[in-house]
């Protein structure tokens, strides 16, 4: 990290949605899928994100960037307030933003040949036409270690993870300085997850990327990241630098999930004092009062019930929200 | 390691191919391995490596357009791919078992979860309907399902992906079958499931003494579950042998490389070039020579034979040939 | 599989190759669009190809043939009346004495014309209204498909029916009446297909890219629905044809000495237990276009269906 200078930060964050509700549109049920987080992302910083299904990590990443409108709190872009921000206002802030999606295969389209696909943020922001539109093409498609002369094959002509690189492309088009990426290696295959990882390394080092990187793969996460933020149902339950998080979790679930990662090491695994949780998730629209892990909690008391656990700093940096935790 | 009598399992130069317009899509081209009673042994591998097809080639479930074209397949003995559809019916859910990586897609939504358990007990079990409810709602208190007798009659999609699950297994152990071929069980859960889900494999592994095939791309599941590894790239197996040998004496390039692409300490990321084969044009050679950085002439013009290492360790590798030249494991 | 004897190998073999050598021998397969694709599958389809080769045909025919007659649609030969097929006539005459064949070739520019024109109309109003309806969303596409429902709630025939009896009969009363009526199927077609199409990831992410909502129309999701709407086109033609037929039989249609294959139907019906050979060619027709319409739909969807690629 180069400078601290906050790039992105998020107040309270909130977003639900309403479902289902009677004829007349009453009595909706509502399904806190983000439900207050905060944190910040300084310049050149990768924050991982991760959790599991339901924890409203793929969430946040889209109501960041405003594909889905917050339902409350704050979202700052380099100290600008962009929450309320109309899509038309948001097209400058688009340029500076942008996301990669997980799957390869969904994520781009594929009745487009892939110059036309990576040149569409150009179009859209009207930034290159004609020949510097090509040569933009072909520069960004070296960048991420393809062969400029695929601009005009179609995505179905690539494997998995050449298609992501595609996106990735896509996603430099336009020179943001900050990308969400949104599991972005989770459906490819294990060796070509480090190529793409490795580049995305590589970008951020030349281009002075800041990366909001979400997904499931603990220790990915953990490779990538500078710091890790750990998601339950909707909260933040944990929030520290990376090589700390791991070695000390402090969270009753962030010690269950790094128990829980399988090790590729047949002495250590079978040696492992394993943290299995009982039962399932709960569901997002009906969350447990107070602490939302209480009932998964092999510590659980009274107050867990009663009251929401707030973050805070307890070691260095290192922010948790548990009744139980303390200094 | 090759006695017969303790063989559940032996695949012999197993050749499975599909046709399609494009061509034939060698899919296997030439395996062999023996899975020994109560063993549970993992298969590893990538997109086009085969291992999913080696499943479906045992089971007998391949597509309209995939054939088995040579090759052997031994159950306690008995070959087969000589046996007739009617005769591999009997095995199917009965002897030879299959939970598959999707569990929503592989429940039937509209039956009951008891239904759906109870489909092969009636079919293989001489059992009625009264047996085969009480049967499967002893299953499902075996897979951890809480309160079993109400969730019998409830529909797939009311249960989590960890629940549905736990159903297929119980729909894939009430015959008590000898042998349970897994196909990536745990990929389409969250990590804490996943955690649960491999306990309860291992438990009922031990209870029923049950063989295990799990197909996997995940060292960590596979280091946590099996005792023995057999690594598939490009239809052919690179490396096989106990979990020890494969995680700490692996002699092949391919298998160096897929370690060092898992993150371990801080260390930048090591992976292997280049994309998954194409099977439709194999190489003649080695299948991983185009990726492979230390592919020399004969790895493009003849595939290696199998070089025996340890007891059970074997590596399909010319670098271990005496005239090859020595390397050093992994380059920086 | 024991290593006792290990044969000598020449010492050349195991020299290292470079990355060239490697992938030397990669072939690299042509570059095809999708729809080079849906061509090539359609083309193995042996009925839709027979399908498509018959409307060419058709419409050969229907263009060029009465150009080449020698008889024209309205000609009389009151001494050759109810003659079978033979060789001057080879459709054989009808009570008039017109030639048939000449009259069933006018006929197929009549029914394909409205065929062609009446689907051109509903295309394009049910991509706008249904590509609206399912961009929008929300209350406006529960607005705008209660609407259809109420159009669905009475046979869409009966509307034909009523707007060609206020409007009057002719060939333009037709283009409207058809126009104004069947455009709803593809509308529903069409808003079915982007509301499935709208939750895809290449759509978030032209959106996240700032794309606006028009743009993600037409140049993202209707050329992504283009499938199904071809496939609804295929079988709307002879739909229309066939609606256009009853309408004529009925006594709705075009106007006399203008013959399509309905009013040649109806006019023949008088005369079916003497003269058969006049009602039996303008119904194998119908029947003939009809078919290859529907042949070449079907071959169309499995070739556009990409779950069905081998």
């Amino acid at each position: 990290m180069d400078k601290h200078e906050v790039l992105l930060e998020i107040n309270d964050l909130k977003k639900h949605f309403y479902l289902n509700g009677d004829l007349l549109g009453r009595n909706k049920s509502v399904l806190q899928a983000v439900d207050g987080v905060s944190f910040n992302i300084c310049r050149g910083e990768t924050l991982g994100l991760v959790g599991e299904s339901g924890c409203g990590k793929t969430t946040i990443g889209r109501t960041i960037i405003k594909l889905y409108e917050p339902t409350a709190g704050q979202i700052f872009f380099a100290g600008e307030d962009i929450t309320n921000l109309k899509p038309k206002a948001m097209l400058p802030y688009r340029k500076r933003m942008q996301m990669i999606f997980q799957d390869p295969y969904a994520s781009l389209n594929v009745r487009m040949t892939v110059g036309d696909i990576i040149a569409e943020p150009l179009d859209i922001h009207m930034v290159a036409t004609g020949k510097e539109r090509q040569d933009r093409i072909k520069y960004l498609l070296n960048q991420v270690g393809l062969n400029s002369e695929h601009a005009n094959r179609y995505p179905h002509e690539f494997s998995g993870g050449q298609r992501q690189r595609i996106g990735i492309a896509r996603a430099l088009a336009v020179n943001p300085e900050f990308i969400i990426c949104d599991e972005p290696i989770s459906a490819l295959d294990v060796s070509i997850q480090a190529q793409v990882v490795n580049l995305m390394e590589d970008l951020q080092n030349k281009l002075g990327l800041t990366y909001l990187f979400i997904a499931h793969d603990l220790s990915m996460v953990k490779h990538i990241s500078h710091r890790v933020g750990v998601m339950y149902l909707g909260k933040l339950v944990e929030l520290g630098e990376s090589d700390e998080l791991y070695k000390n979790p402090l969270h009753p679930y962030t010690t269950a999930l790094m128990s829980a990662i399988p090790v590729p090491d047949p002495k250590v695994s079978k040696n492992k004092q394993r943290i299995v949780l009982e039962g399932d998730v709960p569901s997002p629209i009906n969350p447990p009062s107070g602490c939302r892990f209480r009932t998964r909690c092999r510590f659980a008391k009274d107050i867990c019930a009663d009251s929401d656990p707030p973050l805070r700093e307890i070691g260095h940096k290192h922010f948790v929200a548990c009744h139980l935790v303390t200094n | 390691m090759k006695d017969n009598t303790k063989n559940i399992l032996e695949i012999d130069d197993l050749h499975t191919s599909f046709f399609t317009q494009a061509g034939e899509v060698k899919a296997l081209n030439g395996i062999s391995f023996q899975v020994a009673f109560g063993e549970a042994i993992g298969i590893v591998g990538e997109s086009g490596s085969g291992k999913s097809v080696t499943s479906l080639s045992i089971m007998r479930l391949l597509a309209n357009n995939g054939k088995v074209t040579a090759g052997k397949i031994l159950f306690e003995g008995r070959p087969l791919l000589a046996l007739d559809d009617k005769s591999m019916q009997q095995i199917r859910g009965n002897e030879i078992s299959m939970i598959f990586q999707d569990p929503m897609t592989c429940l039937n939504p509209v039956y009951t979860i008891g239904n759906q358990i109870m489909e092969p007990l009636l079919l293989h079990q001489n059992l009625n309907r009264k047996e085969a409810r009480v049967k499967a709602v002893e299953m499902l208190g075996l897979v951890g399902i809480p309160a079993p007798e109400k969730r019998i009659d409830q529909y797939p999609h009311e249960l989590s992906g960890g629940m549905r699950q736990r159903v297929m297994i119980a729909m894939a152990l009430c015959c008590q079958p000898k042998l349970l071929i897994a196909d990536e069980p745990t990929t389409a859960l969250d990590v804490t499931i996943q955690a649960q889900i491999l306990e309860l494999m291992k438990e009922l592994k031990e209870k029923m003494n049950t063989s295990i095939i799990l197909i996997t791309h995940d060292l960590g599941v596979v280091a946590e579950v099996c005792s023995r590894v057999v690594v598939l790239y490009g239809g052919r197996i690179m490396e096989s042998g106990t979990s020890e040998d494969v995680f700490y004496r692996p002699r092949h390039p391919y298998t160096w490389g897929l370690l060092r692409s898992i993150p371990r300490g801080g260390e930048r990321l090591v992976p292997i070039e280049g994309q998954p084969p194409d099977l439709l044009n194999a190489p003649a050679g080695c299948p991983f020579c185009i990726r492979c950085e230390y592919a020399m002439k004969i790895c493009k013009e003849i595939n290696p034979e199998f070089t025996l290492l340890e007891e059970q360790h074997q590596v399909a590798c010319w670098l271990l040939h005496p005239q090859a030249p020595s390397v050093e494991r992994g380059i920086n | 599989m024991e290593n006792t004897t290990i044969p000598s190998l020449p010492a050349e073999v195991f020299v290292k190759l470079s990355s060239n050598e490697k992938t030397e021998n990669e072939i690299l397969r042509p570059s095809i669009s999708y729809w080079q694709d849906v061509w090539i599958r359609l083309k193995q389809n042996k009925l839709a190809m027979l399908g498509l080769y018959t409307i060419g045909f058709i419409l050969l025919l229907a263009i060029l043939g009465p150009i080449f007659s020698q008889f024209s649609y309205s000609d009389q030969f009151l001494d050759k009346q109810g003659l079978p097929p033979n060789k001057t006539f080879w459709f054989g005459t009808d009570t008039l004495g017109r030639d048939m064949f000449v009259r069933v070739l006018y006929g197929a520019r009549i029914s394909l014309a409205v065929g062609f024109v009446a689907t051109f109309i509903n295309l394009t109003v049910g991509i706008i209204y249904g590509g609206i309806a399912g961009i929008i969303g929300g209350r406006v596409d529960n607005i705008m498909m209660r609407i259809v429902d109420v159009f669905y709630s009475i046979p869409l025939m009966l509307y034909v029916i009523l707007l060609m009896v206020i409007i009057g009969p002719g060939l333009k009363s037709i283009f409207i009446a058809l126009g104004l009526v069947y455009w709803v199927e593809m509308a529903r077609i069409v808003r079915g297909q982007v509301l499935s199409l709208k939750e895809q990831e290449f759509i978030l992410a032209s959106r996240a890219l700032g794309a606006s909502t028009w743009g993600i129309l037409f140049k993202h999701l209707i050329p992504n629905a283009m499938g199904p709407i071809i496939v609804t086109v295929t079988n709307s033609i002879p739909q229309a044809i066939f609606t256009e037929a009853f309408l004529s039989f009925i006594g709705l249609g075009v106007s006399a000495p203008m013959a399509s294959w309905g009013m040649l139907a109806s006019d023949a019906v008088s005369a079916i237990r003497s003269y058969p050979h006049i009602l039996f060619f303008p119904a194998l027709a119908i029947a003939i276009t009809m078919l290859a319409f529907n042949f070449l739909g079907d071959g169309l969807r499995d070739a556009l269906d990409p779950r069905l690629r081998k």
